[in-house]
């Protein structure tokens, strides 16, 4: 190699190599190297965005933990005394269990509502994504 | 004129002290020059006892009035620097900034003396809350440390040295930046010089390190930290997989990073926790590829990266801070983003297989040492800097 011109070609070549690699790369696992564990990586953008909104109204609708589950015991005869034990155990650790989960309801408000930012936040970017998308198409007719 | 000079010399081991050392017969030419030293080390080079006035610093007998001009080599690592922070409190003087963050300098500092509450006070004096909360930070041992995240740029924690200093010379425009934002005083940047070198046999340094004709050796140099991205090359190199392949890595791994590393990798990965300086500059000069990658940065300048591209050797390293302003050619930079890893490997894959583009990396990136860092220019840059901003450490002088 003759200057630093040439030095700069090169890394050029090497750059461009990976970029192009990393265009025809279709599935994330190929792109980072490694077998990714869980079932959501293989979902189309569709889906995916479908299993994000149900998760999060899953986590929305469950986020109140003082909120009581009714008591039920599956035993026919002995079930009336267990389900009235479980009461009374219930109602005697209350003032506990509740000075814990007020703690916990606050902080899952708190990320419920971060979520749902950050959810919208991305939407709104995929919105502008896509209008800018629309009017790059729109200029590369008018060159062509 | 009369200088006192306080920086970190030999038995310490610092970067700092090898580059005072080299500098130091160069600027005897423009100063008469007075040696202040930790009094816990006698200086080990006998031609620095011979030629210079050496003196153990004692905080109580120290007169900066018997001197011109009194300048401090201060640094990030308190071991080689706490008695260099102890003359400056007392002193002010001209500050060269090698470590543009000082935060780890101050937690070590803290423990050693144990006055945790002033280093509280002194980080809630300059950030206020986020002061106080980076104390308790600390105080929890919460990993990684503030000092090995890039939050440290905006929290590094010089401005007391800052106040303290009459006049800055730091290394980079990354530093030079940040630091005139921040202070009124004079800062001038004056490039990290290229260190003197010395002749060696290829073919001779390379049968010391037991290679063959084909073996490709790749080294790092410099303490084992977590910025120095150490979990990619080696992942990089297995990756590679190729038995031409050796790793050499001379620097002290304080905390153990790289023991697990090791054991899971497939490539032949050397350490030696310290090497003497002519056996470092034989490992980089048999070397063919030098790795320098430093991710996050705490604006210091590295001399070991001067020492491998002055040797001409093709080294890679991280854009980021000091690095970033290296011309594309001198040295193969790589941002620290999402293609770390894949750039990593793939400039590996094209020095190894390609000698003439090592041949043409390293011939550059001498001739950039030769040219921009030239230490006769560099010292008389500092001679010019001194002799403008002499005399401000006196009583009634200071800016």
């Amino acid at each position: 190699m003759k200057d630093t011109r040439e030095i700069e070609k090169q890394i050029q070549r090497i750059k461009t190599a990976l970029a192009e690699k990393r265009a025809s790369i279709q599935d994330f696992e190929t792109l980072i190297g490694e077998k990714v564990e869980g079932e959501l990586w293989g979902f189309s953008e569709k889906a995916l965005e479908k299993a994000v909104w149900d998760s999060f109204f899953y986590l929305e609708r469950n986020k109140d933990c003082l909120e009581e589950e009714p008591l039920t015991s599956h035993r026919r005869l002995v079930g009336r005394v267990i389900v009235l034990f479980k009461k009374t155990w219930r109602a005697l650790f209350r003032p506990y269990s509740k000075m814990i989960l007020k703690r916990q309801n606050r902080f899952n408000r708190e990320l419920i509502q971060l979520l749902l930012a950050s959810l919208l936040r991305i939407e709104k970017i995929k919105e502008r994504l896509d209008a800018l998308e629309a009017k790059a198409e729109i200029l590369r007719e008018k060159q062509d | 004129m009369k200088i006192a000079l306080f920086s970190p010399l030999h038995p310490m081991k610092s970067g700092i002290a090898d580059y005072t050392e080299e500098m130091l017969p160069l600027l005897r030419k423009h100063f008469e020059i007075d040696l202040y030293v930790d009094s816990k080390f006698v200086p080990t080079s006998p031609s620095l006892r011979s030629e210079f006035g050496v003196f153990p610093f004692q905080p109580g007998s120290f007169s900066a009035s018997e001197y011109d001009a009194v300048v401090y080599h201060m640094g990030n690592y308190y071991p080689a620097h706490r008695f260099v922070y102890e003359a400056l409190r007392t002193n002010p003087g001209i500050v060269v900034l090698h470590d543009y963050v000082l935060q780890g300098f101050y937690a070590r500092r803290a423990e050693v003396v144990r006055n945790f509450e002033g280093y509280r006070r002194l980080l809630e004096t300059y950030y206020g809350k986020s002061g106080t909360e980076i104390a308790d930070s600390v105080s929890r041992r919460a990993q990684p440390p503030i000092w090995e995240t890039e939050e440290a740029l905006d929290f590094p924690l010089n401005e007391e040295v800052l106040e303290l200093a009459t006049g800055v010379i730091v290394h980079s425009d990354f530093v030079k930046e940040r630091l005139e934002r921040k202070t009124a005083r004079p800062v001038v940047k004056i490039p990290h010089h290229g260190h003197i070198l010395k002749t060696f046999d290829r073919e001779v340094e390379r049968k010391k390190w037991g290679l063959n004709q084909d073996d490709i050796l790749i080294s790092s140099i410099g303490f084992v930290n977590r910025n120095r991205r150490y979990e990619l090359v080696i992942a990089a190199l297995g990756k590679l997989a190729s038995p031409r392949l050796k790793y050499y890595i001379a620097g002290e791994d304080r905390g153990k990073l790289l023991r697990d590393l090791i054991a899971a990798s497939s490539v032949r990965v050397s350490v030696e926790s310290f090497l003497p300086l002519e056996k470092l500059e034989s490992l980089i000069f048999a070397s063919d590829i030098c790795v320098n990658l430093r991710y996050p940065t705490m604006g210091e300048s590295s001399g070991a990266l001067l020492r491998q591209m002055g040797y001409a050797r093709p080294t890679l390293v991280t854009s980021c801070g000091s690095y970033a302003e290296i011309p594309d050619w001198a040295a193969l930079k790589i941002e620290p983003d999402i293609d770390e890893s894949a750039l990593l490997k793939a400039y590996l894959a094209a020095l190894i297989e390609d000698p003439d583009f090592r041949l043409s990396i390293g011939r550059e990136a001498a001739a950039y040492v030769q040219s921009e860092c030239d230490i006769e220019k560099c010292v008389s840059r500092y001679a010019d800097f001194i002799t403008a901003n002499a005399n401000k450490n006196r009583p009634g002088d200071r800016a």
